[in-house]
């Protein structure tokens, strides 16, 4: 492209002049919104619209001026602007609008368009890009990565989390977790609404009081595989322990049983390391779930425990 | 039984809810003889504190007799008579283990709530919402009170409740804020805010070795009692700038140290309150910092900022050039009660203090409405109000 050799600098400029462009615009939509409607010989486009666009302009010119380097909010401007054409078009239909007037409105805000376009393709090309955390580098999968600290040793924490049992006092979503032979899982999972899931592990590598690492059976194409580390604390003050789960790729298994190790996944693996806490330093599960209440009947409930945290719905609730 | 529940903003109602049973092995439950409204509840009162919800039971600085044991308490039996600090604490974690027991890492079921609001959760609170884990509260004829094996303190016969009762929160509240101004002897001290919190703040400056503590408030109850009570020098800061009151008795330097025991609904006169107002009522801003800045500014260089008075969110304007460029200290904090239930009790058993000075009102359980009212508006010289269910 023949603006290749504007430099990041004047890129910087030309999307700051662009961000006030769209405060000032959004102004006039706002407060003079008669007096552009004229201007532009529109009649019939009702008021309250323009004034709504006005309030996104703003709202965009503020996020340009904020961040100028970045290209998302030059995009939205575009965005914008296809809107604003589409309106404008329609505007043609009517028979009190003014040809003239509302021509030369189009041919302006199309030169806008152009101009937005090319800023935000200029700001898109740089150096580096955002990596989200949960995405590896290659290969296209899903990585959870989460640790808590907890005071009791690694030992006592391998023995723990090596008994099956243990298992699904610590996950709230696993009904039962059983040996099938040394080295193998059953795991019966619940889900909402439907009957629970039946999975099989098997463990592929088990050090003592250091890792247990275990990967899911039966899941092809897709590869998930955990693991659960136990690394002494800095000073020998407590254990580390960090739970790793990998699925690979990403796009496979929605729709199936395994959509569950999604994103949600994080929370769980999360609340379950802080059931695990509790069991090992308190030996129980602090809990709400039980107490007395005046809750009025037919509201969602508001009781809690450890791993259990107020769901969105009863947080939204009264 | 009875408990007094919120409903919404100053809907405070007693209603009839079960009772509270065992639910794990280190629970008891205890018979509440007497128990107190705090500042603090007046923010859930007012509606600043988010995720209340309807008919969650108030109340966290309560005392009674054990009624029933979980099978893992073993150090209380039935019959006895205790005193239970406000933050629930496990004693096994890393913070317990410190000393630092409002930040137990395990108590506050909803910890992941209060991790993405602060970064991290402390601990779980009797009756303090659900961000603080949801617990029933104190305001109640009986309370389930968890990891009692950890907090409850156990009070002899012959001592009336009132004079042992504020060792649940506000008389280790005001002793944790005068200890962390570092008080050296012949120190100077500024207290906004002479509510029950400030006053024991005043007496454990004294306590500490502080020579002049400088009160300050608009109330003429509270200076009065500020003043006769707990021996401070009074400033009416409707009468006379604070900071010009305290400049002029220290020479220009400032107080040793600043204790604000005033918290997010600070009475702010003049433009800086239309400004903190405005911004909260836009939920911009969650609460009214002014005391905050005040003690900042006044402190002298060098010096501690000593902060019990309770704040929820992101707060503007705050002074942190002053802060930064002066080395100011700012220590604050729930109060880590259970560490203060021993010495505080031993200083009450020697006569050194009597707590029970604050009292002005006592109402029976079914008249919280009114007591939260009354408490709220400050009527009737009302200081703080205890409850007998």
């Amino acid at each position: 492209m023949a603006f290749r050799h504007i430099e990041s600098g004047n890129r910087e400029r030309v999307a700051r002049g662009l961000g006030y462009f769209s405060i000032g615009l959004g102004l006039t939509e706002v407060a003079a919104t008669d007096k552009l409607a004229e201007s532009i010989g529109i009649a019939d486009l009702p008021l309250g619209v323009m004034r709504v666009m006005g309030i996104r302009e703003i709202a965009n010119g503020i996020g340009i001026l904020a961040a100028p380097r970045e290209p998302r909010w030059m995009w939205s401007r575009v965005a914008g602007d296809a809107i604003d054409l589409t309106l404008l078009l329609l505007a043609l239909v009517s028979p009190r609008t003014s040809r003239k007037r509302l021509t030369g409105a189009l041919v302006a805000v199309a030169g806008v368009t152009l101009l937005d376009a090319v800023c935000a393709r200029l700001l898109s090309r740089r150096p580096y890009r955002k990596v989200s955390r949960k995405w590896l580098t290659g290969g296209r999968g899903l990585r959870i990565q989460k640790s808590i600290s907890i005071n009791s040793s690694p030992a006592d924490l391998y023995r723990f989390c090596r008994e099956p049992s243990n298992l699904a006092r610590i996950a709230t979503s696993v009904q039962s977790v059983t040996a099938d032979g040394d080295r193998q899982l059953r795991w019966r999972v619940r889900r909402p609404g439907e009957s629970p899931i039946e999975w099989r592990t098997q463990i592929i590598d088990d050090r003592p009081n250091e890792l247990i690492s275990s990967r899911l059976l039966d899941s092809a194409p897709i590869e998930v595989s955990g693991s659960i580390r136990f690394s002494p604390g800095p000073d020998n003050r407590g254990t580390i322990v960090r739970v790793e789960i990998l699925r690979r790729p990403l796009t496979a298994g929605i729709g199936t049983s395994l959509q569950v190790l999604g994103s949600r996944m994080e929370f769980y693996v999360s609340e379950a390391l802080r059931r695990l806490k509790a069991l090992m330093e308190t030996g129980e599960i602090p809990t709400t779930k039980g107490q007395p209440s005046g809750r009025p009947p037919g509201l969602v409930p508001v009781d809690q425990e450890v791993g259990q945290p107020l769901g969105l719905r009863a947080l939204l609730a009264r | 039984m009875k408990a007094t529940c919120w409903y919404g903003r100053e809907d405070v109602r007693v209603v009839e809810v079960s009772d509270p049973k065992i639910i794990n092995p280190r629970d008891a439950i205890i018979e509440i003889t007497s128990t107190a409204i705090c500042g603090s509840d007046l923010h859930l009162y007012n509606g600043f504190m988010p995720t209340m919800k309807q008919g969650d039971i108030l109340g966290h600085e309560f005392m009674g007799q054990v009624v029933e044991v979980g099978s893992a308490v073993k150090n209380l039996r039935v019959g006895d008579r205790v005193v239970v600090p406000f933050p629930i604490a496990c004693g096994g974690c890393f913070s317990c283990q410190r000393g630092l027991f409002s930040l137990c890492e395990n108590s506050n079921p909803n910890a992941s709530m209060a991790e993405k609001l602060w970064g991290h959760s402390p601990a779980g609170l009797f009756g303090y919402s659900h961000l603080t884990g949801g617990y029933a509260g104190g305001q109640a004829e009986y309370a389930r009170v968890p990891f009692a094996d950890v907090g409850p303190f156990k009070i002899p016969e012959g001592l009336p409740d009132e004079k042992v009762l504020f060792l649940s929160d506000v008389f280790p509240t005001g002793y944790m804020a005068a200890e962390n101004c570092s008080i050296q002897s012949g120190d100077t001290v500024a207290v906004w805010g002479c509510g029950p919190v400030g006053l024991f703040a005043i007496k454990s400056c004294f306590l500490l070795g502080a020579e002049r503590v400088f009160a300050i408030d608009r109330l003429p109850e509270r200076l009065r009692m500020a003043r006769e009570q707990a021996g401070a020098e009074t400033v009416d800061y409707e009468k006379t700038d604070a900071y010009d009151a305290l400049m002029d008795a220290t020479g220009g330097r400032g107080p040793d140290a600043c204790i604000d025991a005033v918290g997010l609904e600070a009475h702010t006169p003049g433009a800086v309150g239309w400004y903190d107002r405005f911004k909260q009522s836009l939920m911009l801003q969650a609460d009214r910092p002014q005391v905050l800045r005040e003690a900042i500014v006044a402190c002298r260089n060098g010096g501690t900022v000593s902060v019990p008075g309770v704040y929820g969110g992101l707060d503007d304007k705050l002074p942190i050039g002053s802060l930064m460029n002066r080395s100011v200290t700012v220590k604050t904090g729930q109060t880590h009660v259970h560490r203060y239930l021993r010495p505080l009790f031993e200083r009450i058993e020697k006569s050194e203090i009597d707590p029970s000075f604050v009292v002005t009102h006592t109402f029976q359980l079914d008249q919280a409405p009114e007591a939260y009212r009354m408490f709220r508006d400050k009527q009737d010289q009302c200081i703080k109000v205890v409850m007998k269910p």
